[in-house]
């Protein structure tokens, strides 16, 4: 895969996605840990909400964590609330307060999706993740 | 074209262009179908103004399950298109009125272009439309 390059065309990084998970533990709507043999930075992130939460109250958190899998963050999206309407929710629109539309990721260390308020309960989706590796 | 995919390098989406129209209608100014086999993700709309329009106008574009004759806001909400030339963009709109900044389109359903208030006389410029494709 391509590194971000002074000049280049065609760097488009990678795409990673999955089902998203009901667990209502830290980590839990997904985790994504960085395999590459260094930084990236993960630029956008989707969820592709298809079916929105049973409860009428629900938000969730995704973010860049050095801490484990199980960690909340809310660096990329703060507060995104599926509780009503099935969409897909984006670092653009749903960054909230603390949301800094893309987040530097070191060796090892983890994106994670979390319920933060409400119940997670219900949700049926797919994440999308993006990134670009850091040239050392 | 590629699928957003599980683990995959490379798969940059697809752009899509056209011609801007100078008409009143509902979905006129411009209007694309999704004519994969399956669902997309429309993530970027850019809407290049080289000559603004002759009295005062705004504009919309979202995504419709309607038809292309009908106006939706969810990707950009009420922009001027009167005051000045330039490349106006779903990210720039996001939070702005009703625009959410990324939306997923199903087999055979529309993003619109319309004018939102005023008149589009005069209008010219051209469209650009970038998606990918979800894995059924």
């Amino acid at each position: 895969m391509a590194y971000f390059s002074e000049t280049g065309y065609g760097e488009d990084g990678r795409w990673i996605s999955g089902a998203i998970g009901t667990t209502r533990t830290g980590g839990g709507m997904f985790s994504w840990q960085n395999p590459e043999e260094g930084a990236v930075v993960v630029d956008k992130v989707y969820l592709d909400i298809t079916t929105a939460a049973t409860s009428s109250v629900c938000t969730f958190d995704i973010g860049y964590t050095a801490t484990s899998a199980s960690t909340s963050s809310d660096t990329i999206i703060d507060g995104g609330d599926p509780s009503t309407t099935a969409r897909v929710y984006n670092h653009l629109k749903d960054a909230g307060t603390n949301g800094v539309y893309a987040a530097r990721v070191a060796k090892g260390k983890w994106v994670t999706a979390s319920e933060i308020t409400g119940d997670v309960t219900g949700i049926v989706g797919k994440y999308y993740l993006h990134y670009r590796k850091v040239r050392p | 074209m590629a699928y957003f995919s599980e683990t995959s390098y490379g798969e940059d989406g697809r752009w899509v262009s056209g011609s801007l129209t100078a008409s009143d209608t509902a979905g006129a100014i411009f209007n694309w179908t999704n004519i994969e086999e399956g669902a997309v993700i429309v993530d970027e709309v850019h809407v290049d103004i080289t000559t603004k329009t002759t009295a005062a106008c705004t504009l919309d574009v979202g995504y419709t399950v309607t038809s292309t004759a009908t106006s939706s806001d969810t990707l950009i909400d009420g922009q001027d298109i009167n005051a000045a030339t330039g490349v106006f963009s779903n990210t720039r709109s996001v939070g702005t009125g009703n625009a959410v900044g990324v939306v997923r389109v199903p087999k055979g359903k529309y993003i619109t272009a319309s004018k939102k208030t005023g008149a589009a006389a005069g209008l010219a410029g051209k469209w650009y439309l970038h998606y990918r494709k979800v894995r059924p």
